[in-house]
């Protein structure tokens, strides 16, 4: 009875979910059920079908989605292929780098956008498109890349050897090993897309509508709380149907890095991933230089006031305090979660554990901020203007991406390591903390990143609560950008430039903390 | 693990402490208001010395999702007094019944025509007036030699071409209330016929006020094209206050026959458990203290006739004489009918 298998302390722990199962029921499920149970009507549901305004603001979310995904993984791939399969040496500087666009508050990358092109600048589809890939490319990078950097090169060589091109390589050995990954990273850019917001308000312009802004605006401009909660509904279905076509498949699991040094390459494809990676960057860093210089400009020639005003600082440091305990929130239970997944072999409680904490992605930010309003009104949960409760639906949007970074990384360990270390005379717990958390250390430090700095971006859940004074970076940036005079747009532009300047500093300081973790171990 | 799961611990206890509101029985009031409610610090500190009763301010969002969520939370408000539902909206916050009503005795202080809206219910008090007018780029129209449009009608000239930005009035309270002018100024027959002539001269719709203001027109800090754009009657001393260097003359002007006028009200919050108190908190509102301090804080005009305007705000604040206004409840009546109609004329 005693085999090695039966000692591991996590074996079939359903138990580990069981935090995150409170925390998402109440914070989550709880308050968008009160918003559908407190408004929804029939007529409502059917009013999006038959009105044509409703209907081809349907069409238009949908297909700009769509376009947008596809774009943003034709732009999103080769990156990933030169920043996951190559080593040198701006790498890790250029993946933190394209990081920061996805945690940018959307009205900014708006503005960053439209003051690239003033005198040709027009509101529609394209811009909002441009946009997305933009905002979005983290997203492919990181999933696929993360992917990618595992594959052994061995195959490819081998093909190539046996005069194999690099496009049948590609399509033959690489896209089909790669290929739940491609979908993976699909499926949530077409999420974000579809449930754009602030990017279609400023992009897009009111002739286009989405879903979101649709929703915002019949719940707060309109009043009309039935048709808002109708495509909320709506908005639900698309995106479960999504999640449904595109849900993960068991993927070969791949333990080993394997990047190649970019100086092994031949001279022409070193050339031409050098010019890869430096369009990268550039794409990346423009907008932010152009709010930089814009930030410390006046109109008499150069000032630093903007960035010295206390009132920046302070809601720095509250953006700093909460992005802290959501981001530790969000690794406690996203771990969890993970762990419970990865450690069961139920696939029923696969699915179920899966569609729980998809929730948060699934739910549009406006219903999430109502349903707090409405469930939370009340004693003893009468939880309104709480500073907490801003962390904790920082900790709900995050929690989904912590738990997709450390499941697959849980699930690669190679149970026969923690089984030699327990016939070793390793205790149970000694065994998974010297195997488990060891490979675990990686994936945890990226998730709680990835975790902080959606915490620092995050405006549309949190901008619907009400609030005792205390503001973060990005809801302060919003409030400056809606008054008029120059100093105040300026303080917007330098506070959101402090916002990405953390964002990029966070990421590289994960990059090369995990970096230099790998080599001391190695050593 | 250990270390990891105490610090989590102590930074949730820390945090949580910030957040709890368990101070003892000190009268404190909550007042709720719009994001842009920004007074001078400390201007309650007069209403807390005279009457022990201290002032917590929670910020809701804009006007529409202030009343929004005013009406989702009627008979259990956020707070106990309102600040800021306008004329556009307060037909729909009175049906939502999120009002205990109060009038404050000094409205005896203010013009009649702003006391009239509040009746016949009596719900609120007016804090505060304002106007939404055409602003308008002076150096644009001055390097080219253009005299800058003086009227309505005149947008719609071939001269004027491409040159206007406004807002969505299904989405922006700037925006309704200049689609609102343009319908107390043509009529119910008039006003569609101008916005095909509006359109047909370029006219462009954003969203909402950010968007227009600082992206697309020309003259505050944006670089757009527009040297024409749907604000506020008191943008331009706004842009002189908040200047940077100091300017003597602000860089835009409004066309004072174009403006839709603004009253906004304050108002106990149906539910509240401090009523005697939340009138007292109306009385100082709308008294000369506070009055005086709004034109350069929040950049709208006093209602009480007792306080005088700063010189920035008498010279460059425009002072429309006759502004277009539309009654609150006919505003309500028709309003979701004239954006569906205007959408079609304008957008689609």
């Amino acid at each position: 009875m005693n085999s090695p298998r039966h000692l591991h302390i996590f074996k079939n722990a359903p138990w580990l979910f069981v935090p995150s199962f409170i925390f998402l029921s109440v914070f989550v499920l709880w308050p968008t059920l009160v918003v559908l149970v407190e408004s929804i009507d029939q007529s409502s549901l059917t009013h999006v079908l038959s009105n044509s305004q409703l209907r081809q603001m349907l069409w238009f979310t949908t297909w700009q989605a769509f376009i947008s995904t596809i774009a943003t993984l034709a732009i999103g791939i080769p990156a990933a292929l030169v920043l996951s399969r190559y080593s040198f040496r701006a790498r890790q500087i250029i993946r933190a780098l394209t990081f920061v666009p996805f945690v940018l508050p959307t009205v900014v990358v708006g503005i960053a956008f439209s003051s690239l092109s003033p005198a040709s600048y027009q509101s529609g589809p394209t811009p909002l498109i441009l946009a997305h890939i933009y905002l979005n490319i983290a997203v492919v990078v990181r999933v696929v890349g993360s992917r990618w950097e595992k594959l052994p090169t061995a195959f490819n060589d081998n093909a190539a050897l046996l005069g194999a091109t690099p496009f049948t390589n590609f399509r033959t050995i690489t896209f089909p090993l790669l290929r739940s990954s491609i979908i993976g990273a699909g499926s949530i850019v077409f999420i974000f897309c579809f449930s754009t917001y602030g990017a279609a308000r400023v992009l897009a312009g009111p002739r286009f509508p989405t879903i979101e802004t649709e929703i915002y605006r019949y719940a707060f401009f309109l009043g009309n709380m039935p048709q808002a909660s109708a495509l909320v509904v709506w908005q639900l279905f698309v995106i479960l149907l999504v999640l449904a076509l595109t849900h993960r498949q068991k993927s070969i699991s791949l333990a080993q890095r394997n990047l190649m040094p970019l100086s092994s390459e031949r001279k022409t494809k070193r050339v031409y991933f050098s010019v890869a990676a430096t369009l990268v960057a550039v794409g990346t860093l423009l907008p932010i230089a152009i709010l930089f210089t814009d930030s410390l400009r006046s109109s008499q020639g150069f000032t630093f006031s903007y960035w010295a005003t206390s009132d920046m600082w302070t809601s720095f440091l509250t953006s700093l305090g909460i992005a802290l305990f959501a981001a530790m929130m969000a690794l406690l239970f996203g771990t969890g979660s993970a762990l419970a997944i990865a450690y069961s072999t139920r696939t029923r409680f696969h699915v179920f554990v899966q569609a729980l904490t998809s929730l948060p992605i699934v739910i549009s930010a406006v219903a999430l901020g109502l349903g707090y309003l409405l469930a939370f009104r009340s004693d003893p949960v009468n939880w309104r203007g709480s500073l907490w409760l801003i962390a904790v639906a920082h900790c709900a949007v995050a929690l989904p991406f912590v738990m997709r970074i450390i499941t697959p990384a849980a699930r690669e360990i190679q149970p026969e390591l923690r089984e030699n270390a327990l016939l070793l005379g390793a205790s149970p717990w000694e065994a998974w903390k010297s195997i488990d958390l060891r490979f675990l250390l990686r994936p945890l430090a990226i998730a709680a990143s990835f975790a902080f700095t959606i915490s620092l971006g995050e405006f549309g859940a949190s901008s619907l609560l009400t609030r005792h004074g205390h503001e973060t970076l990005a809801m302060r940036i919003g409030q400056l950008l809606s008054r008029p005079g120059e100093q105040l747009q300026k303080q917007a532009i330098a506070s959101a430039c402090l916002l990405a300047f953390s964002c990029i500093a966070i990421a590289l300081i994960v990059e090369y903390a995990v970096q230099f973790n790998r080599k001391k171990r190695t050593q | 693990m250990k270390k990891f799961i105490v610090s989590i611990i102590c930074v949730a206890a820390v945090l949580s402490g910030c957040g709890g509101s368990n101070e003892p029985e000190t009268k404190k009031l909550t007042l709720l208001a719009y994001d842009s409610f920004t007074p001078t610090e400390g201007i309650f500190d007069e209403f807390t010395q005279e009457t022990g009763i201290s002032i917590e301010v929670i910020l809701g969002g804009d006007t529409g999702q202030l009343i929004s969520k005013a009406i989702l939370t009627s008979g259990n408000p956020e707070g106990d007094v309102l600040w800021g539902v306008d004329n556009t909206f307060l037909t729909r916050a009175v049906n939502g019944k999120v009002f205990s009503s109060y009038t404050s005795p000094q409205t005896k202080n203010m013009s009649d025509d702003v006391v009239a809206l509040t009746q016949p219910e009596g719900v609120v008090t007016p804090v505060d007036t304002g106007d939404v007018c055409i602003n308008y780029d002076k150096k644009w129209f001055a390097q080219r030699n253009i005299a800058p449009p003086q009227s309505l009608d005149d947008l719609a000239l071939p001269l004027y071409k491409d040159l206007l930005v406004v807002q969505n009035p299904a989405s922006s309270s700037p925006g309704l209330a200049f689609l609102l002018a343009t319908i107390s100024a043509y009529g119910e027959n008039g006003w569609e016929s101008y916005w095909k002539k509006l359109r047909a001269n370029g006219v462009k719709v954003v969203d909402g006020w950010t968007e227009a203001y600082t992206i697309e027109f020309s003259g505050s800090s944006g670089k757009g094209a527009r040297p024409l754009v749907v604000s506020y009657a008191s943008s331009p001393p706004a842009e002189v206050v908040y200047s940077d260097p100091p300017v003597n003359e602000p860089p835009t002007a409004v066309i004072d026959t174009t403006c839709f006028h603004q009253v906004e009200f304050a108002g106990i919050l149906r539910g509240s458990q401090n009523e005697k108190a939340a009138k007292l908190l109306i009385d100082y509102v709308a008294d000369t203290t506070f009055q005086s301090d709004l034109p350069l804080t929040l950049f709208v005009n006093p209602v009480n006739k007792n306080v005088s305007l700063p010189e920035v705000f008498t010279s460059f604040a425009a002072q429309p004489e006759k502004p277009y206004t539309m009654d609150p409840a006919a505003i309500e009546k028709n309003r979701a009918e004239w954006v569906d109609t205007w959408s079609s004329i304008a957008l689609r």
